[in-house]
């Protein structure tokens, strides 16, 4: 260890684990040197702290304290794990990822068109030649997860949509993590849709009580007239630490993020997006429901930069007993972006006072003929809606479970996809199970 | 014969506020019972009472219901005992549509009673005629529970509620109040369409006119906290002449 002693302690063990790894990560050349450059800048950033603006909301707190490997050695998992972390009653071709490697002999390919061949990342890192260098974005700016990723991404996934490709089967990417203590996972996957390409990616994570780590990178280019649906599901374990972004660059075209997160000890869902030409949308729609001692964490940027663009954004964040969940939203309107037109909106709804929700909408505006508008609200659960239910016949927690549901029932309906609907619905319903009517304590005022 | 509900002596608090100040009412099967009284007599509070709500606090009497003691009971343990309290005021629930409020609370009801759940198509079949016999189309039961809905629509919702849990007690909450002369009448019919011989009806009212449409067989006085006088349906008639003043 003492040759680490120059790194901050909370990276140390990333640092070990970095150099225990170096020989065998995927790629050379560049790539070799690119991670480098990369752990360097991670181990000169360390963890953020709580006074760091953007992660004053997080806790990072037991990834200070564990130290994760990546994952060398297959799990062996039984395929019927694996359909329980999947959509139920989905029909689609299917990639798999146990505790972060990419599982090729358990994923189905058929039912995609002829010239859609997602790539495994780490061949396309192996084999992959001067192409790389479009492939991987460096992250030269990022912060310590960026650099961290970079460095130690070993797995993922590579999807090009040609020119012009409407992918009508949904495609689904399972991440599930199995008997994995102390191990983690730097995923990158990337997603390019070519002019007038369409695709929707269903995306579960789900998770044992390992103490694991996922670090994911989604990076998209989305071209013109093209069109992603992007459809996750994070329920992962109650041990795990999550860290998941989605960093889109459009053209003239749409992105559309439908998100449910219930999963992990902690987690950190981001989502940025670049508009690089005129005419490009964003529609995020987000759902936050968060057990008792749990953080959850929402962190959006959409970077207004030219003119024309739209974007939408609903968030909805349901909070028991002693949990926290934030929403942070940032839209910064460049002054060059006309005619931009923005709306944000968070609700969050505490079942108990215990709880702590944080929301921060930041609009940053220097273009002057622009529509924008955000709202944000924290409410309880009403006793008159509650007695209303009650009065017919629903026991305390039936009625609560009945107006939370409620609560979200809009962004469920906005899932463009039926089993991924009702896996939404279902996930919802999973979690206010696992409640008692302890976590949802609510007295009447009397 | 013994009582259906049997109040006596019945003292209520809201906030440390004592409404109901020594109540006492007794009504059989098969009867209908009218209590009218002026505003703030405590008319709605002896139906939130009833009804479960807890921040209405007892403070002393009893509350029998088929020879139970109701009080012991949560409000949800009290609809599947079969007491449906029609609101004064219907609650909107924006997200949860009409049939799937009907549907989860008929078989919330019906688990607690150890009956089996009623399957969606005999449910269905059962919300159709039911809302046919009210005047209430497929599409407002698919809208949110009284969303948007105007006050007779709310009212007449209630109804349709009441006409599918099919209660043995059912206590209408100044359910006239409001309402055009059509909807009165389709309200009415509601309410007579539940009268029979093992069910009770109590009327909250504040005017006589329900009481045109809906024959009472008692009539009750209720005036700061207190039943002060009872009568026959010509007491009806008799308040609305002289006024609540005089004849209490």
């Amino acid at each position: 260890m003492t040759q680490h002693s120059e790194s901050p302690s909370d990276v140390a063990a990333f640092h070990a684990a970095y150099d225990h790894l170096k020989p065998a990560l995927p790629g050379a050349g560049w790539l070799r040197e690119l991670r480098h450059v990369a752990m360097t800048r991670f181990l000169s950033l360390g963890l953020p702290g709580r006074r760091a603006e953007q992660w004053r909301y997080a806790d990072l707190g037991p990834l200070r304290k564990g130290s994760f490997s990546p994952v060398t050695l297959a799990q062996e998992t039984e395929q019927a794990r694996i359909d329980a972390a999947a959509v139920p009653g989905l029909d689609a071709p299917r990639l798999v990822f146990i505790n972060g490697r990419f599982q090729r002999a358990l994923s189905r390919m058929e039912g995609l068109p002829a010239d859609l061949a997602p790539q495994s990342l780490r061949e396309v890192l192996i084999t992959g030649g001067g192409s790389l260098r479009d492939l991987i974005t460096d992250l030269r700016d990022g912060d310590a997860f960026d650099q961290l990723n970079t460095a130690m991404m070993s797995e993922g996934v590579v999807i090009d949509v040609p020119k012009g490709l409407k992918v009508e089967t949904p495609v689904e990417i399972v991440y599930l993590v199995d008997d994995a203590d102390d191990r983690a996972a730097h995923l990158r996957v990337v997603v390019r849709l070519g002019e007038g390409a369409s695709l929707k990616l269903i995306e579960s994570f789900k998770g044992d009580d390992s103490r694991f780590f996922t670090n994911l990178i989604t990076q998209t280019t989305i071209a013109d007239d093209a069109h992603l649906t992007l459809i996750r599901r994070q329920n992962e374990g109650a041990e795990t630490v999550h860290i998941s972004r989605i960093y889109a660059t459009l053209g003239r075209g749409a992105l559309a993020v439908h998100h449910l997160a219930t999963g992990g000890q902690s987690a950190r869902h981001e989502l940025r997006a670049d508009f690089t030409t005129e005419g490009g949308d964003v529609r995020y729609q987000g759902i936050q429901l968060a057990r008792p001692h749990q953080t959850l964490d929402t962190l959006t940027f959409l970077d207004h930069a030219v003119p024309n663009c739209t974007s939408d954004q609903a968030y909805r964040g349901v909070l028991a007993a002693q949990a926290v969940a934030s929403f942070q939203g940032k839209v910064l309107v460049r002054r060059d972006a006309q005619k931009t037109d923005a709306k944000q909106k968070s609700d969050s709804l505490l079942l108990d006072r215990s709880a702590t929700s944080n929301a921060k909408p930041e609009l940053e505006i220097y273009a002057d003929d622009v529509q924008c508008a955000h709202g944000s609200t924290v409410g309880e659960l009403s006793t008159d809606q509650l007695f209303y239910l009650m009065a017919r016949g629903l026991s305390p927690l039936e009625a609560k479970a009945m107006l939370v549901e409620a609560f979200i029932a809009a962004l469920c309906d906005g899932v463009p996809d039926e089993a991924a609907r009702n896996a939404f619905i279902e996930t919802a319903r999973g979690w206010l199970q696992n409640l008692d009517i302890h976590d949802l304590a609510l007295k009447e005022a009397s | 014969m013994t009582h259906l509900l049997n109040i006596e002596n019945l003292h209520v608090a809201i906030q440390g506020e004592e409404i109901l100040k020594g109540l006492n009412l007794k009504i059989k099967a098969g009867e209908v019972h009218a209590i009218m009284g002026p505003n703030g007599a405590g008319k709605s509070t002896l139906a939130s009472t009833l009804a479960g709500r807890e921040s209405f606090e007892v403070l002393e009497g009893t509350v029998r219901y088929q020879d139970e003691d109701l009080l012991a009971l949560d409000a949800h343990e009290r609809a599947a005992k079969g007491i449906f309290l029609g609101f004064q005021y219907p609650t909107e629930i924006p997200g949860v549509s009409n049939l799937n409020f009907l549907r989860t609370a008929l078989n919330a009801q019906r688990r607690q009673r150890g009956e089996a759940e009623m399957d969606g198509g005999t449910f269905m079949k059962l919300a159709r005629e039911k809302a046919q016999n009210l005047g209430i189309s497929i599409e407002m039961l698919k809208r949110f529970v009284n969303v948007g809905f105007s006050g007779g629509e709310k009212k007449r919702n209630e109804m349709m509620q009441m006409a599918v849990l099919n209660p043995t007690l059912a206590i209408l909450d100044e359910t006239d109040s409001g309402l055009d002369i059509d909807a009165l009448k389709v309200v009415s019919d509601g309410i007579n369409a539940l009268r029979s011989a093992d069910k009770a009806i109590l009327l909250i009212t504040h005017y006589q006119r329900l009481l045109d449409y809906v024959t009472p067989d008692h009539v009750h006085v209720l005036a700061d906290g207190k039943i002060v006088r009872s009568g026959g349906p010509e007491l009806a008639h008799e308040l609305e002449e002289k006024g609540y003043q005089a004849v209490a």
